[in-house]
This record gives structure tokens, sequence and C-alpha cells, in this order.
């Protein structure tokens, strides 16, 4: 099993409080999901029914309101002082001097009180819900450390947190809870499934740390749907890895059908916000199916409520694959196994593995050992291969023969010497024969590794490479026929030596057959059990097993969050604003009519495109043998503020927890910085190689991981492996492509928006020199208005002109002068005073022809001389009159695909169908209740209750009546017992 | 042919241009207008009014229909332009730069025709004139610069079909001119025969004033004002019947305009009396070819038929003009000599190329001033007289 002695960072430090948090809500949600993922299977009523929304604020209201329960008319408040004062060394003493069994009993009664009182402050906003909704609660509290504590640290601002969490999951029952602390009992150590996996230390650690800190023991409560009562205990744990416990397995009465809760303290520098309370929101974004409730120290609550109505799909389990198990897993597996033989060792142990692989695999072991151990295996005998042409020649076969007292004949193992010289001839030709083989498939072997390792010198080109991989391909079909010719060898051997009878002796000794049996059973690893197996063998069975091919794991185990929920998600997280049908965009057109100076900034947040998102799944692969699925998304909303780092632009997720640490060695990290934002997308890029902007992106990779994918034991980082890089690098490139269209079209837009204000700027500089001139004219005497205009022009913005095509423009030539007759006569030019008419009119040009016209009016814009053949028609056809537009924008809704949110109901009292009559109604109730005090055990006995969900109505039933004080309740050792009121 | 009495100078060959002139001026001829072509024109008040009505009203419909106005300039491009020297007409052919309002790149500019426009308008309706700079001063923060402005009216005058002058935007007048002509200006009647000692300045609100009458025969355009100052004194247009124009330097638009209504209405030879410099030679290509940057209008300013009178080069010899009032060239002026040599109109005129020729070759130049030299009124009672009835002019 895989030791859980790993201590891993546990310094004073910030990163503590979110080591804590993490590692016990990884738990939390994995519990959760198996308890629905079981239910659903069985289809139990048990389940969480999370069809309809929920919204954790409107419970987090009560819990800010100090509510101190009053049980048995003593006040109790926080157990931080009572327990404070168990462990100060004053009170000890106190306590020692009077060692009374009653006393103790009495407190340990109180200690119970508090715990459950605690417990219950906790819960009791969801009291009502906590059977519908996956919930967890953190709660962390801050208090001053004791000084025989810190004195000795000497270091400052040391405080006492007190760290419970809560959840719904699956809880444990009470053998479980024994082995709790001790090793976790995780669905990963058994088989291989996506579960988040441990931060690197898991909860026997952080045990260990809360009480070498705090010298305090730890609190832990759970309880199974199958049981009545909750099991609670107040532990430490020692360093024989077991329990001693302060409160032993006490059966208390909890509100909750089936959770965990936990209690410990630790001590550590003070706590900081923005660690702890990132940690927990991130989680929160990749994990929308539970509502997660946090508490700091500061009395804050962080609440976030659960998003989804499905839980996400349960991955399957999946057994290892060969490529991604080292030899001290196989060591493992191997010593472990109750197999009786190698080969179905091998196909039950490990996925992509057929029985044809499993014998290839046992067979190539046997092979390599015979040669090792110099014993050729032959159908029905064993002949060793003699290193020396002088050695002996043994065969051994099983004959039946009577041994010792017995009369009748068993088979046992004959060795014999040959002796016949023909024999050894023959047999030598072979042998010979058989070891040339074997030593040109070594001379190959070597061949292969030089030419792998020219492979990896320097850089060759593909052509290269395809010659060389063509080379090795070559050289192992040559092995292969090698192979092949020595099983030849062997038949060969086989048809001469079978059933030879002459030229060999029985070498008799006991010595040589108990020498022989053991070699031959190194040799038969197809026959040896996997527990019993050899070093030797272990090593051949190993490399045949390294050394065949394998299909790629199967991908269902990797579940990946769709990418339709991360849209949500960030849509919901980041209050984006998206259209539904992006391309809606260019069509929304607003009523220009009644735009002012003030409302040019609505108006252009209105044309603009909408926020952004973008999400990308892949379908799994897998690399080293391990099943992935990348994926990611992008939202992009204006105004988003940066964050503080560069590198908190990218969200890492490995299996949906959020990864905070170690961010410059992860994987994702490089394949995001290795996407071209800036070239490729139109994105900025920070001076790491991320975008930069108003955005934030996601990745998440999901699977069934084990050390393997990551870098170091804190399991912060991935290790860079190229075909997850590339997956990366590719889902970034798709979304890449979305998110630069859509800021094309931003900017296409915005560009015409300041075309527009420019445009806008001049209309009434212009409508005013044309209004002056034309009112003038009798035609628009008063009925011109200036905002008509004005408007007509504004309304007109936008619109594209329809093309216009010009007719050819002729090249102007000189007018060809046909000089006619002189119509008038000259008359002789007087020397003296040649009269000049007062007024000369324009000149006159008289036309001849038809078919030039001539600007014969005055005054009016002359109009063009037209051609001889119809001149083209006009091609500008006037648009028809366009209306300004008065649509609104059409009113777009926030998510994509989740059902209007319904106000939760506040008492869902659920209602069992059964068969007979309802039985649990407060009449029977009252009948079964008496003077004297019973327990719900006793009550459900006597109601004759056999379903777990009646027993819970009927526990819900007595609270309700407990309040509306009709019954009287009483709480005695943690449980709680009721009493007719008078 | 030195004589003390006033020789009586014929000035024949002036007369026999005179009537050959008069003469073509009868003529009317058949014009086969090319297609697609208008004429510009010069237009009186109530028609340019008329003209932005009806651009206006139809910017108005389109607003109305489309909401997208724009307004179309013919295209000022050398292939879109003609001008038929020989019957004085310019035409503007079909090609057209649209300019749209809701375009970024265009809808300052159409602001700024509009403002234009309106301010134009206002003008013509109240019969006022204004000039370039003081329309710049209308909208300053929208015209930025002059250059925006000016090149707005362009834009206007040839949107309108007509010249710059139509639209009451006008260049301060300058240059001077008197002799044998009647006028009347607005309400008055001018007469320049009885202006006295001075000249009536050359006025640029040019539809203001009608010709009513001249006697002259001829039209003398004279670069400097001391010359003229001379001639006038000697009241030289007294005696041969003529008008004396100057624009004391290089021909603004005023004095160019002006000359060119003359000699259209009036019909009579025009002769420029200039330097023998190249600088003369330029000024004398200004009238009659216009200036290059405004080509377009260049029909309404040019005066093609001018005649180079003097002095010219080879005059400085023919008429003795003393080596030491002849001045040495500078490379300036070698470098316009060439430039001119390059010039169409000058390859065209072989005699003009000839003089050019000797001017660069004996690298000398003389002012009008030089034939002082001869006597005060060597230049009025014998040299021009001589050169006007020989014919020698260029």
């Amino acid at each position: 099993m895989r030791k859980r002695t790993q201590l891993v960072g546990f310094e004073f430090g910030h990163w503590k409080h979110v080591q804590y948090a993490a590692e016990f809500m990884d738990n939390a949600i994995d519990a959760i999901e198996s308890f629905q993922w079981e239910q659903l299977k069985n289809e139990s009523k048990t389940k969480f029914t999370i069809d309809k929304d929920f919204d954790v604020i409107k419970f987090g209201a009560k819990l800010n309101e100090d509510l101190i329960l009053e049980i048995n008319g003593e006040s109790y408040k926080t157990s931080e002082a009572e327990l404070k004062t168990e462990t100060s060394p004053k009170k000890i003493m106190l306590t020692e001097e009077k060692p009374t069994e009653k006393r103790d009993k009495k407190k340990k009664e109180k200690l119970v009180k508090n715990l459950i009182h605690d417990m219950e402050k906790l819960l009791l906003p969801f009291e009502h819900i906590v059977d519908n909704e996956p919930i967890i609660i953190i709660k962390l509290t801050e208090s001053e450390a004791p000084s025989v504590l810190t004195d000795e640290l000497g270091k400052k601002n040391i405080m006492r947190y007190t760290f419970e969490i809560f959840d719904n999951g699956t809880g444990m029952n009470r053998s479980d809870l024994r082995k709790f602390g001790i090793y976790l009992a995780s669905s990963k150590s058994v088989k291989l499934k996506q579960t988040r996996g441990s931060q690197g230390f898991g909860a026997p650690s952080a045990f260990s740390d809360s009480q070498n800190t705090t010298g305090e023991p730890i609190i832990a409560v759970s309880k199974t749907q199958f049981d009545v009562y909750a099991t609670a205990s107040q532990f430490f744990t020692t360093s024989k890895n077991e329990k001693k416990y302060v409160i032993p397995h006490t059966e208390i009465e909890t509100s909750f059908l089936h959770g965990t809760y936990i209690k410990l303290n630790y001590l550590n520098i003070k706590y900081i916000a923005r660690y702890v309370d990132e940690y927990i929101k991130k989680t929160a974004l990749m994990n929308p199916h539970v509502t997660i409730k946090y508490i700091d120290p500061n009395n804050e609550s962080f609440n976030y409520s659960r998003r989804v109505n499905k839980f996400p799909p349960e991955p399957k389990y999946a057994l290892p694959h060969p490529s991604s198990v080292n030899i001290g897993d196989f060591q493992d597996y191997i010593t472990k196994s109750e197999h009786k033989t190698i080969s179905s060792f091998l196909q039950d142990s490990f996925v992509r593995m057929s029985s044809k692989i499993a014998k290839t695999i046992t067979n190539k072991a046997e092979q390599q050992l015979e040669e090792k151990l110099n014993l050729l295996v032959v159908d029905k005998f064993y002949i060793n291969r003699a290193p020396k042409l002088t050695s002996p020649i043994h065969l051994m076969r099983y004959e039946p023969r009577v041994w010792g007292k017995s009369t009748k004949k068993r088979d046992q193992l004959i060795t014999y010497k040959i002796e016949n010289m023909d024999l050894k001839k023959t047999y030598w030709d072979l042998i010979e024969q058989f070891n040339q083989e074997c030593k040109e498939i070594k001379g190959i072997q070597k061949k292969i590794k030089s030419t792998k390792n020219e492979f990896e010198k320097e850089k060759i080109t593909k052509k290269r490479e395809n010659i060389i991989r063509k080379s090795i391909n070559n050289l192992n079909n040559e092995i292969d026929r090698k192979e092949k010719q020595k099983v030849e060898i062997k038949k060969k051997l086989e048809d001469k030596f079978e059933n030879i009878k002459d030229g060999i002796t029985e070498l008799k000794s006991s010595e040589v057959r108990t020498k022989n049996l053991e070699l031959i059973k190194k040799v038969l690893i197809s026959k040896t059990k996997p527990a019993e197996i050899t070093s030797d063998q272990f090593n051949e069975l190993f490399l045949a097993f390294k050394s065949m091919k394998y299909l790629s794991p199967p991908t269902d185990t990797a579940i990946p969050i769709s990418s339709t929920i991360l849209k949500n998600i960030l849509i919901d997280e980041y209050n984006l604003n998206v259209s539904t049908n992006l391309e809606d965009i260019d069509e929304s057109k607003i009523d220009l009519q009644s735009i002012t100076e003030n409302e040019t900034q609505r108006e252009i947040n209105e044309m603009m495109p909408k926020d952004f998102v973008a999400a990308e799944t892949r379908s799994p692969t897998s690399g080293k043998g391990l099943a992935f699925v990348v994926e990611a998304a992008l939202a992009y909303k204006e105004g988003l503020e940066s964050p503080k780092l560069p590198r908190d632009i990218l969200l890492r997720y490995v299996n949906r927890t959020s990864k905070l640490r170690d961010s410059a060695d992860c994987a994702i990290m490089k394949a995001a910085q290795s996407v071209k934002w800036k070239e490729n997308y139109r994105l900025d890029v920070y001076d790491n190689g991320l975008p930069k902007g108003p955005l934030r992106l996601i990745i998440n990779v999901s699977g069934p991981f084990v050390h393997l994918m990551f870098k170091s034991q804190s399991k912060n980082a991935l290790a860079e492996d190229e075909i997850l890089m590339t997956e990366i690098k590719l889902t970034l490139q798709k979304i890449g492509l979305q998110i630069k269209s859509y800021l094309n079209r931003r900017e296409k837009i915005r560009r015409g928006m300041d075309r527009e204000k420019k445009i806008l700027k001049f209309i009434p500089i212009f409508v005013n020199s044309l209004y002056n001139i034309a009112k003038n004219e009798d035609k628009y005497k008063n009925k011109l208005k200036k905002v008509e205009l004005e408007n007509l022009l504004r309304s007109a913005i936008g619109e594209k002109p329809e093309k216009v095509l010009l007719p050819e423009v002729p090249k102007v030539e000189k007018p060809p002068i046909i000089p006619s007759k002189i119509i008038s006569e000259i008359p002789k030019p007087a020397i003296k005073t040649p009269q000049i008419s007062p007024k000369p009119q324009p000149a006159k040009i008289i036309t001849p022809s038809i078919k030039t016209k001539v600007p014969t009016s005055i005054g009016k814009i002359p109009t063009t001389i037209p051609k001889k053949t119809s001149t083209p028609k006009k091609l500008i056809t006037k648009p028809l009159i366009s209306k300004p537009k008065t649509s609104q924008p059409i009113a777009m809704a926030k998510k994509l695909g989740t059902p209007p949110k319904i106000t939760p109901i506040k008492k869902p009292i659920k209602k069992t169908v059964q068969t007979s009559l309802p039985v649990i109604t407060t009449e029977k109730i009252f009948s079964i209740l008496n003077e004297e005090w019973q327990s719900i055990k006793h009550l459900i006995f006597r109601l004759g209750i056999s379903d777990m969900m009646d027993a819970r109505l009927l526990q819900v039933k007595l609270k309700q009546l407990e309040r509306e004080n009709k019954v009287l309740a009483n709480i005695q050792s943690g449980k709680k017992y009721w009493k007719l009121k008078k | 042919m030195a004589s003390k009495s006033k020789e009586n100078y014929d000035l024949k060959a002036t007369k026999d241009l005179l009537s050959q002139y008069l003469e073509i001026g009868q003529q009317k001829k058949e014009i086969k207008f090319p297609e697609d072509t208008i004429k510009i024109e010069d237009l009186p008040v109530k028609n340019t009014i008329i003209r932005i009505n009806e651009l206006v009203d139809k910017l108005v419909q389109v607003i109305y229909t489309t909401g997208r106005p724009s307004i179309k300039l013919p295209s000022r491009s050398g292939s879109n332009i003609i001008w038929d020297e020989e019957n004085d007409l310019l035409l503007l052919g079909k090609q057209i730069v649209e300019k749209h309002f809701h375009s970024l790149t265009s809808v300052v500019d159409i602001t700024r025709l509009m403002k234009v426009l309106e301010k134009i308008y206002e003008l013509l309706k109240t019969n006022d004139y204004a000039t370039k700079r003081e329309i710049f001063y209308t909208a300053v923060k929208l015209f930025q610069d002059q250059k925006n402005s000016d090149k707005n009216i362009e834009d206007i005058s040839t949107m309108l079909y007509t010249i710059r002058n139509s639209t009451h935007i006008i260049a301060a007048p300058r240059g001077a001119c008197v002799g044998k002509l009647r006028i009347r200006d607005g309400t008055e009647i001018i007469d320049l025969e009885r202006i006295g000692s001075g000249y009536w300045q050359v006025s640029t609100m040019l539809d203001e004033i009608d010709i009513i009458e001249s006697d002259a025969e001829f039209i003398l355009v004279i670069e400097k004002d001391a010359a003229m100052m001379r001639l006038n004194k000697h009241k030289f247009w007294e005696k041969y019947p003529s008008i004396l124009i100057t624009a004391q330097g290089v021909g603004n638009v005023a004095v160019r305009m002006f000359l060119k209504r003359l000699s259209k209405e009036l019909n009579l030879p025009v002769f420029s009396l200039v330097d023998s410099d190249p600088y003369g030679h330029y000024i004398h290509s200004v009238y009659l070819r216009g200036s290059k940057r405004l080509s377009y209008e260049s029909p309404f300013l040019a005066t093609p038929n001018i005649k180079l009178l003097g002095v010219l080069t080879k005059d400085l010899d023919e008429y003795k003009i003393p080596q030491e009032a002849r001045i040495p060239m500078n490379s300036n002026d070698i470098k316009r000599i060439k430039d001119m040599l390059n010039e169409k109109f000058v390859k065209k005129n072989k005699k003009w190329e000839a003089d050019l020729n000797l001017a660069l070759k004996l690298k000398i130049k003389a002012e009008i001033q030089a034939f002082t030299s001869h006597g005060f009124n060597f230049l009025a009672d014998k040299y021009l007289p001589t050169k006007l009835t020989t014919g020698d002019w260029i």
C-alpha cells in the first residue's frame, strides 16, 4: 500500500491554512460525489434532489445572527474556552485530584454536548435542506494561542485556529471511522479512479500536525444513511499508528441523514485573506454541483451556491495501463496478488491486456529464463544447455515411478545423462545452431540500441528519422525470424530426443533430482504463482511486460466538465452579458431619433458586441498510459479587473481542484505560454507569455492521475508530457480563433462608431447652411425644418450605400468647327467709331443639327449634352425611404440552457410513497409518545418503521413538533429523548 | 529717321489688324459641341442665384429620399477640360467628383462647401462682395486654414459652371487704366478720358461694370507704372486713340480680367509693353496664357491675341540703346529664358523664339526707361508709333 507518511510542507505560513482547507475539502467533495453516484446507481430515494436552483445567500443570513441555542435551559457558548481549560495544566491537576467515575462521565457528557452544540450551530441554517442539497461548510476561527505553546516557538503572530468542516457525503460507519486518521480510506488506494486525490500529505499528517502544534485531540463525527445514530469520537493519533480516545465512539443524534464532521485545532501565523478564501472560491468555481460555505476568522461568510442541476457523470474505474506502471508498482501488485497463474494475474490487473498478450509475455519471459538458466524446455522433457563440449548433457522428464512406501506409480522427474555419441553429436549440432542464433540476436539488439542512440544525438531531418525507424523495424523483424528459428531447433530437438530409451543413463541421486526440480521451477514461469515469483523470473517478466505494445487505455475514465457548464460558470461568475446568437450583433439598431449628447455612451454600449465567453473540450486521449482530457474556457469582459499578478490570469485546475502554487513549473502554464497570443489572436501579452487584458483563462485537466502525472509530491504542477502540452495548446488555439473574431468585430464596430461621431458633429453645421439658403425659396418657405433635416441625416448613418455603376466617362475632345456660310454680311468697318451694343449678350451658339442639345435656358444648371445612342440608364437606384428603425435590442438571456430560477420552498417535507397507509402522522406520533422519555430508536420500533426515509421523516417531524412546543425533548449523552407535553 | 517735328505715324499696321478683327468678329461660326460637355461662362447675379437654388433644391430632395446628400463637382483635371482658344470656349467634360456627406473622408469638405455656398448666397442676395480672406473669417474653426476656404471657393465656382467672379468673391482691386473708354460702374458713368492726371483703378466687381463706348483703336498693356505715367502725361492715348492699362508688375486677376473683357467686347488689338528681360517676357506670357495655377479659369483671364510689342531684344540694337543702359543677365534670368523656351506657346511663335534665343546669346537686358537715354519722350514719340506702324511685334 502506498505509505502515507509523507509529511510534506507543514511549515508555519500562509499556505498551511490552505493545505488544511484543501485536503479536507477534497475529501468532502469526493465523499459527496461518491454518495450521489451510489444513489443514482440504485435509484434510491435518499439521493440529492438538485433539480431546482439553490441560493445559499438566503440561508446565510441566519448564520450572521448570534444564535445561542438553549438546551435544557442552559446556554452554551462555543466550546473553545472549555476545551482550552482542558489542556491547561492547572485544570488537569484539579481533575486529577478527584478522579471519580461520575465526574468523568459528566465531563464526557459535557464534551459530547459541546461537540453536538458546535456542530448543530454550524448546520443550523441548512437544517431543512441538508438531505437534499450537497453542502460543505468550512469554518475557521481564530483565538489566542496559550503561551505554553508559543513561547518556545519564538515567532510572533502565532495564533490558534480551529478548523471545522462538515459535508453531507457518504459518511463513515463505525468501523470505517475507526480506521480514519490511520490511513485514509480513499477510493484511490484500491483502484484508479478520477478523484481528487490528496494534496500530498493526507489526513493522518494533518492530524499529526494538529497534535504536534497544539496537543489537542481531533473530533470526528460521521454517519451513513443506514445508521440511525451518528458515531462521534474525539481522539489522538499516536506514533504507533493507533488511536487514543478522549471520547470513545459514542452514538449521538444528529440533524443530518449522512455526512461527516471534523474539527481540529492547529497553530499557524496570523490568518490573512486571499489565501484560503481564494482557494475555496476557485474550487467552488469548478465544482458547481455543490454548495460551499466558508466562514473565516473575521466572521465573514463566503457563500457559493450550487449552480447546476446535474451531477457530473461518474468516471469509471480503470485498471492501470501497462505503460504507466513502474517496477515498484508492479512488484506491489504481483506480491499481493492471489491469482494462481501469471497470465491470469496480468489479465486481471491491467487494462488492455488480453489473454494473447499475457501468453506472449509469459512465453517471452520463459524463453529468456531458459537461456539464462541454461535449461531448454521442450514439449515433453527438459534438456540442459551444456556450456562446453565436455559438460554432461542431462535430459529430464516426468515418468511414472513408484516411490517410497506407496505402491502406485506417480509422476516423478527423472534425470538422464546422455552417453551415446551419436545422440551427443546431434545434440551438439542443434545446440550450436541454437547458440549461434542467440548470439546473433544479441548482436542485433546491440545494433538497435546504437541506432536508437543516434536518434537522440543531433537534430535529424524527418527523412533520416524515417530511415532509422525503418532500419530498426527491419532489425526487429530479423530478431523475430531468429526466434522462430530457435523454436524450429527446439522442435528438432524434440523430434530427435523424444522417447529415447537407449544411450541414456539414469542419474538416481536425490540431490540431482531436487536440484533439477528447483531449476525447472525457476524456469517455468508459466506455472509459477505470482506471489511466489523469484527475482530472476520477476525481472524477465517485467522486461517482457514492458516491451510489448499496448493499445491506448480506455478514455472513459476521464470525465471532463462539459463546455456548456464551463461557459455557464464563467457567465455566472463574472456577470457576463453574452448574446445568445453572436450573429445578431450587426442587426441590433437603436432608435436614433432620441439621441442626445449624454446618451451617446449608452448607444455605444448597446451597439458594441457584448462580452465574450468561449469554452472548448477536447476528446480524451492518453499519454504515458493514463487517459486524460483537457478543457479550457476564456471569459472576456470590458472592465474586468486585471489581477495583481500576471500569472493569475490563468486559473489552473487538475481534476477540478485549483492549483495555486508552482505555476511556473506546471505543464499547463508552459503550454499556455507557448501559444502565440499576440501574433495570431490579437491579444496583448505579458512578459511571461500569458494573454493580457480584461479576461480570465481557465484550463482544467481531468483524468485518473497518479503521481506519474505530477511533478512533485506536493502535486501542484503537472509534468511536462508532450502529448499533454500539445492537447492544451490545441484547445487554446481553438479558443483563440473565437476570440479573434470577436475582437475583430468589436474593432469594426468601434471604428464605425468613431466615424459616426465625426459625422454627427458636422450635421448641424451642414443643415444650418443648407437651411439658410433653402428657406428663401418659395417652395420651402415655412415648410422646412432644421430638426427634421438633421434627423434624416442622422438616421442615414450606418447604412451602406448601394453600389453605383458609373457609366463610362468619355474623354472630352475639341469641338469640331464647321465653318458655315457667313450668315450676315460684315458691315464695312468704320474706322472711326464702331458702335458697340450696350449690353453684349452671352455668346449664342446656333446648332444646326437636331442631335446636339444646347444649353438654351440661361440660369438653369445646364444639362449635359446627351449622346447619340441612348445613354446607359442611371444605375443609381434610389433606395426606398428607410424609416429609422425603432426596434429595441433583443433581450438577451444571461445563461445558456438553465431553467428559470424558482425560489426554494422553505420546508420541503418529503412525502414518501408507501404501499400501506402513511404511518407517520402527527396523531400517530402523539399516540406513541407517552410520559416516559423515549429515544428515536424506540419510536421507530414502536411505529414499525422499516424504511430509512420514514425514520428520517419521523425525526424531522419530531423536531418540528419540538419547535412548536408540542413535545418535550431532552439530550442525554448525545441522544435525544422525547416525551409528551402536558 | 530722326526728325524734330512730330512725324505723323499713321499706325497703319495696327489699323489693319483692327479691321481684321472686326471682320472675324462678324462671322458666325457653327460649333459642334462634343457630347457630354458643359460650357463655363460668366453669369450675372440672378442666374447664379438660380443655379444655387437649383443645387440646394436637389440636395434637399436627396435628403428627404435617401438621407445621404452628396455634391457633385466636375473634375478639373486635364482630361476633363478643353479650352478652345479660337472660339474662346471652355468646356468641362462629364467627369464628376462626388463628395458624400456620410463618408469620413469628405464630410468635412462637404460641410465647408455648404458653408461657403451659404456665404456666397448671402453676398449675391445683398449684392455684396467679399474677398477670400473674409470668407475664411466667417467660420475660422471650420476652415482651419485659408487654403481650405480658397479651395472650396474654386470648387463652388466649378460646381455652378461659372467663374469665381460670378460668386462675388473678388480679389483686391489693383492696376490702373486710362484712355479712350467710357464705362458705367453701377450707377455712375466714368469717362476715362477725363480723369485728370491720375488713373482709374481697375475694379474687380466686374459685373457692375459695363462698357459703354470706346474710340480706341488698340489697347496697350504696360508693365511699369513709370512708363504709364509718362505716356499718360504725354496724352499718348489722345494722340493715338487707345486705352492704356497697367498692372504695376505682374498681371493680377483684376487687370487681366478687365483686359480680357475689353479685348473681347471691343475687339481691339492688344499690345504689351514690357521690359526687355526674361521677366518681362514672362509677364507677357501671363497675359497671353494665364497663370498655371488658375489654368482652369484661363479663358476669362487670358488674352490669347495679345502681341508683344516691346521691348524686344533686337530693338536694343535697332533703336541704339547705349551699352551703359544695358544690364547683364544673371543666372536666374538665364534659367527663366530656358524655361520659356520650353513652353509650347513659345515654340509655336518663331519670332518670339528667335528673340529669346538672341537674348540668351547676348545675355543682356534692358528696361523700358532705357529709352530715356534718347530723351524723355522718345518712347512716346518715336518708339511706340514706329513699332505700331511697322507692325514690328511678336
